[in-house]
């Protein structure tokens, strides 16, 4: 009932692990699918690696999460052995994912770490961290703007062939004109949504608690946003989505479907519902579909858009 | 490998720094100090709590008591001389308890601990006092200068044996020693460690060859310290989720114990 196709592979059930979540070692990688993930997203990874901002870099409330990571990653290399490694013990599809800070350095990346032969790249056009470090500007977001994401797609599509999804972000002005751009220079498919920009600050300290000072907002508070992103998305490309932000139930995830997602990710919510959330999800989600008679995940995708 | 669902992953429902004020400074040894705070956390021995100091850094430190709030910090950087330099009236950030514990197993503990590891099982020494368990330390330093929290075991009432690399203080040997040599002698029913993690690797084994239930603290680099990020990393578990504080049956064929871990930038480096 949950076996959902994304392109060309099966995933056991919807629920994809997020980029940036558990991911820094293959054998944590594996507990995520042991914990009932369908897929798994590896953390993001640039050429050369990077050493990321020094904390308080992820903090929580209730309702948000707010991180700067920064984009710590041991650079391709050491990724591509994460891979391998992960490809040797996991039945789960992995999707590879890359930034790096031009198109043709993006394509580069991609191609080092195609060599590991993850079941999907996906393009992380739009870490909210980087825009004013050195290198990053001048363009800031990929995905802020369609030009730009676009002309990374392209290159990307140039030198790799494996599927390419294009994580894409709520910071913008129309996403639907950004995952067009990005439909017609080549992708195939669409992540959405990364985290929206967000701040906190601690009133006695008189300081922001990040390190970076500002951040990207996931969790619960993050659902809204990226379910229009969805809808939006949905409505102006051909291609498949995996739909992310804010997902903590089997409910969300069905609401993310029916917004257009072909498959959920998963991130934050490991904080809210613990490592077992993936399973939890699909458990819920087979639940409402027996209840409300669904029989295939496929009938959900888009259900809202009829 | 055990694969039991985290502790309180949900240490509290809002993970971001309460500001708490020194209210006092204790001079532990050359380069260790106490930092005691305005305010209670409620937490047990084991657990850790995020200390954040504004433009400077944030990171994990054992809970040295609970009420109020007590941390001890050696010397050794960046943060750690800043936390070092707190003077009462001073203010910083802090979330947390996080982690899982030290949980007393029985009546008669042994507690082996090295440099700023003997802080988390000072407070176990303190509760196992409360619960009319019979407590051992050994406390490992690398010299004379260093030893810590000694009085603190003496008021628990525990049996002390000191050890130093050098000799220049009690017996010239290194803790997991001390220990092995105990445990030839006579029985205990839990072992605790604390401290570099080659010394832990070291008291495992022993404590695996006298068949006695051993739990360890595993150190790495955090992030979240909730379980999110994958930064402390130790096999396919989490030092902050899973941890601080594992058996050595969980420990059994982590290859990451003992042996490597993740730098901040995220590349595996080693203990060698
Ligand atoms: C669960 C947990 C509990 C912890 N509890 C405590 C605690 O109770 N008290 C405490 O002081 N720290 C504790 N730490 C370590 C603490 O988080 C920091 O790593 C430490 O304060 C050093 O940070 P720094 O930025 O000052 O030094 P860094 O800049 O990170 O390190 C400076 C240099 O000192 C070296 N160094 C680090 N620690 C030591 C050491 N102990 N002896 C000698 N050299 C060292 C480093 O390798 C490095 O070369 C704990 C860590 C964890 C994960
Ligand atoms: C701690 C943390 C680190 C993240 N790192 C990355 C990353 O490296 N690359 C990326 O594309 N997205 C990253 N993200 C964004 C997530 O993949 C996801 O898009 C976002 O958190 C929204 O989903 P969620 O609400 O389910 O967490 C990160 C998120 C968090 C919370």
């Amino acid at each position: 009932m949950l076996v959902t196709s994304l392109l060309n592979r099966k995933l056991a059930n919807p629920a994809v692990l997020a980029s940036g979540i558990l991911g820094t070692a293959a054998l944590l990688l594996k507990y995520v699918e042991e914990c009932g993930a369908g897929a798994l997203t590896t953390k993001s990874c640039n050429l050369r690696g990077r050493e990321g901002f020094q904390n308080p870099t992820v903090v929580s409330t209730e309702h948000f999460m707010l991180n700067a990571v920064g984009l710590s990653n041991p650079g391709v290399e050491e990724e591509q052995e994460t891979v391998r490694a992960l490809k040797k013990k996991t039945k789960a599809p992995i999707i590879g994912s890359v930034f790096e800070s031009a198109p043709e350095t993006f394509a580069e990346v991609t191609s080092k770490l195609a060599e590991a032969k993850p079941d999907f790249i996906e393009l992380d056009l739009s870490c909210p961290h980087l825009s004013k470090e050195k290198g990053f500007a001048g363009y800031g977001d990929f995905s802020s703007n369609p030009k730009a994401a676009a002309e990374v797609v392209e290159k990307v599509k140039e030198a790799c062939k494996l599927p390419v999804f294009a994580k894409l972000s709520p910071n913008c002005a129309s996403i639907a004109e950004v995952a067009q751009a990005c439909e017609g220079a080549g992708a195939d498919g669409i992540t959405a949504i990364n985290t929206a920009k967000g701040m906190a600050i601690n009133a006695e300290l008189k300081s922001p608690v990040l390190s970076n000072k500002s951040g990207g907002m996931s969790g619960p508070a993050l659902k809204p946003i990226a379910v229009k992103c969805v809808y939006d998305v949905y409505g102006a490309v051909e291609i498949p989505i995996i739909g992310t932000g804010g997902v903590l139930n089997g409910k969300d995830a069905i609401e993310m479907m029916m917004a257009g997602a072909s498959a959920v990710g998963i991130g934050s919510a490991v904080y809210w519902r613990g490592f077992r959330v993936f399973s939890l999800i699909s458990e819920e989600m087979r639940a409402w579909m027996k209840e409300n008679g669904y029989t295939s995940t496929k009938q959900l995708v888009g259900a809202a858009h009829e | 490998m055990n694969d039991s669902f985290p502790k309180p992953v949900l240490g509290s429902l809002y993970d971001v720094p309460e500001t708490f004020t020194v209210t006092k400074t204790r001079q532990e040894n050359y380069r260790i100090k106490t930092v005691f705070f305005d305010k209670a956390l409620p937490c047990s021995p084991g657990q850790f709590v995020m200390l954040w100091i504004p433009g400077v850094n944030e990171r994990p430190l054992s809970a040295y008591r609970s009420d109020p709030l007590a941390i001890t910090i050696a010397n050794v950087g960046k943060f750690s001389g800043r936390v070092y330099v707190l003077n009462p009236g001073d203010r910083v950030g802090i979330r947390g308890p996080y982690g899982n514990r030290f949980e007393l197993h029985g009546k008669n503990v042994l507690l082996v601990g090295g440099g700023y590891g003997l802080v988390p099982l000072s407070f176990l020494a303190e509760e196992a006092k409360k619960r009319g368990v019979k407590a051992t330390v050994v406390i490992g330093a690398r010299n004379g200068k260093d030893v810590i929290l000694e009085k603190d075991f003496e008021i628990a009432g525990c049996r002390t044996f000191i050890c130093t690399e050098d000799g220049s203080r009690g017996l010239r040997a290194r803790s997991p020693d001390v220990a092995a040599a105990l445990l030839a002698k006579e029985k205990f029913s839990a072992i605790y460690g604390c401290g570099p993690e080659k010394m832990e690797e070291a008291l495992v084994q022993t404590a695996r060859k006298h068949r006695t239930p051993c739990f360890v603290s595993v150190e790495r680099h955090m992030k979240c310290a909730f379980g999110i990020c994958g930064a402390c990393a130790c096999g396919d578990r989490l030092a902050c989720a899973h941890g601080p504080v594992f058996s050595a049956e969980e420990l059994e064929g982590n290859p990451d114990f003992g042996k490597t871990f993740l730098d901040w930038g995220g590349k595996r480096q080693s203990y060698e």
